[in-house]
């Protein structure tokens, strides 16, 4: 019975699978970690997304995007993102941010810490629809020669929080992240893993994530940052 | 700086393609050349029916049904269980299914429900979806509606009368189930019955994401029962597993089953243990036939 019930409520999946998708592309790679300097120009480029269990076999969502940026100050930059995984859903995403350090590096301090704030806004060709969702986050890193290493947190709000005709009432999904980043003088190649949404449960939902307990999902993502 | 933003807005233009989720909403990829009943051999709903719920040849009619949807003709299976001579004095059940398979799959549901009340107590009807089975077309929101209705048609044509006619949607059939029943096309059904309905389109993206992404952002598809069952005002009778592990009693059952205040008589059933396409079993398959009776009756 179980094995039949579990076939079966495939029945579904494909086409929710993909709901997850388009939200967990706001789980994207951390990007630029520390700042770029004043004047200078960057871009990156990532792929990766949750892991699920599909088909009996774990696998990454294929998510992808592309995000520039550019340093206003020696300690700031802005940055300004397109997800292409939603773009080609008829939906369009930008993303625009900020990033800062907030504790720099020095002499006595090994471990920096960035802080980062977002503006995801999204609309559709279909109907119009528009969503804003704000994302809030940091890192520490720390740099071992040309490796930089970082761990964080960061999370997207809900801005149509409350309304009687939502299903959901949750206003927040948290990520934790960890990562590394080679400091090459113009290529920089990273890796890092995020645990998505750790405070919500992944039971009983129509995607089998790859989760601890059974909560959230974790992601992996490759990006690659280019300096100009 | 006007040059380059316009060369960004016309390659965001370019690259932004057409690829939607509608087709994903149907899951009608088990090819079949003929329908083989009790000789199915494939995953079942209800795979534990006893064999004593046997439904004898005399009871059995497949049938070839011309459904149109706004032009688009099809030709879709669909199969009654009952004596087609005494249509016009039965109560009939038009069982639509799930968005899974063809009717194989749902073969031993149709077979409790015609053993409701005891063999041949009611009629029942099941189809094929257009692209479904042996079904004709492609499945879309609309044909769905259009292939029920090719029923209808049918069990009108055949005597049935509106006082005996009860639609049961289960899962996907509760689309249309719904939309027929709230908006009587052919003739007004007496009951609705759901189990494990979804309450739209919007309420699965919003399920799925814990965020309020429009469904618009992955579908065409704008099936809302959450709306549609506002207009109804016959009895609805609502099953739905407490444990469903699909679509989620709080976000879809449940606000299908509160958003229709003029139902007269409604109840509903939330049975614990149960996930999505196993309540029956759960539930007993005598206790879930006598409910669906005692619910028929009143």
């Amino acid at each position: 019975m179980q094995q039949a019930t579990v076939f079966s409520t495939h029945c579904l999946r494909l086409f929710t699978l993909s709901l997850w998708l388009f939200l967990l592309y706001g789980c994207a790679p951390s990007g630029l970690v520390k700042p770029l300097k004043k004047g200078e120009f960057a871009a990156s480029a990532h792929l990766g997304g949750p892991m699920i269990h599909f088909a009996g076999a774990p696998i990454p969502i294929p998510l992808s995007g592309l995000e520039g940026y550019y340093g206003l100050r020696n300690n700031l930059s802005f940055s300004a993102g397109l997800g292409l995984t939603s773009l080609a859903f008829g939906t369009g995403q930008i993303s625009l941010g900020i990033l800062s350090d907030l504790l720099p590096e020095t002499e006595s301090r090994k471990i920096a810490v960035s802080g980062f704030v977002k503006a995801h806004c999204m609309m559709d060709r279909w109907e119009g629809n528009f969503r804003f969702y704000p994302e809030t986050g940091f890192q520490a890193y720390r740099q071992f020669g040309k490796h930089r290493f970082y761990a964080g947190g960061s999370a997207w709000f809900e801005t149509r929080f409350p309304e009687k005709k939502r299903v959901s009432n949750n206003f927040w999904i948290p990520m934790v992240h960890t990562g590394w980043q080679l400091d090459g003088q113009k290529w920089q190649p990273s890796i890092e893993v995020k645990w998505i949404a750790p405070n919500q449960s992944s039971e009983n939902l129509v995607v089998d994530y790859i989760a601890p307990r059974s909560k959230g999902a974790i992601g992996i993502y490759l990006g690659i940052l280019r300096k100009f | 700086m006007k040059k380059q933003f316009g060369i960004l807005v016309s390659l965001t233009l370019l690259l932004s393609s057409c690829l939607r989720l509608d087709s994903n909403f149907f899951n009608n990829s088990d090819k079949i050349s003929s329908y083989k009943w009790d000789n199915y051999t494939g995953e079942r709903e209800i795979p534990n029916l006893p064999l004593s719920y046997h439904i004898p040849d005399s009871l059995f009619h497949e049938l070839k049904l011309v459904s149109d949807d706004n032009g688009n003709k099809a030709s879709i299976s669909a199969v009654y269980l009952g004596d087609t001579k005494t249509i016009a004095s039965d109560t009939v059940i038009l069982y639509c299914h799930g968005n899974k398979f063809h009717m194989d799959l749902y073969w031993n549901r149709a077979k409790l429900l015609a053993y409701t009340g005891g063999l041949g107590r009611f009629g029942v009807m099941m189809m094929d979806y257009r692209g479904y089975g042996l079904s004709e077309g492609e499945p879309s929101e609309s044909g769905l509606q259009a292939d029920v209705i090719a029923c209808l048609k049918w069990l009108k044509e055949n005597g049935l009368k509106s006082e005996n006619l009860i639609i049961y949607g289960f899962s996907l059939g509760s689309a249309p189930a719904t939309k027929l029943a709230v908006e009587n096309p052919v003739m007004p059904a007496a009951k609705l019955v759901l189990e494990a309905p979804f309450a739209s389109a919007q309420a699965l993206t919003e399920d799925a994401a814990k965020l309020s992404l429009p469904a618009s952002y992955f579908t065409n598809i704008k099936v809302d029962n959450e709306s549609t069952i506002r207009n109804l005002k016959i009895p609805f009778c609502l099953f739905h597993g407490r444990d469903d592990d699909f679509l989620r009693y709080e976000a879809h059952g449940k606000r299908v089953f509160e958003a229709c205040p003029e139902s007269p008589g409604k109840e509903q059933h939330v049975v614990p243990g149960a996930v999505h396409n196993n309540l029956p079993a759960v539930m007993g398959f005598e206790t879930y036939s006598e409910t669906l009776l005692n619910f028929i009756r009143k």
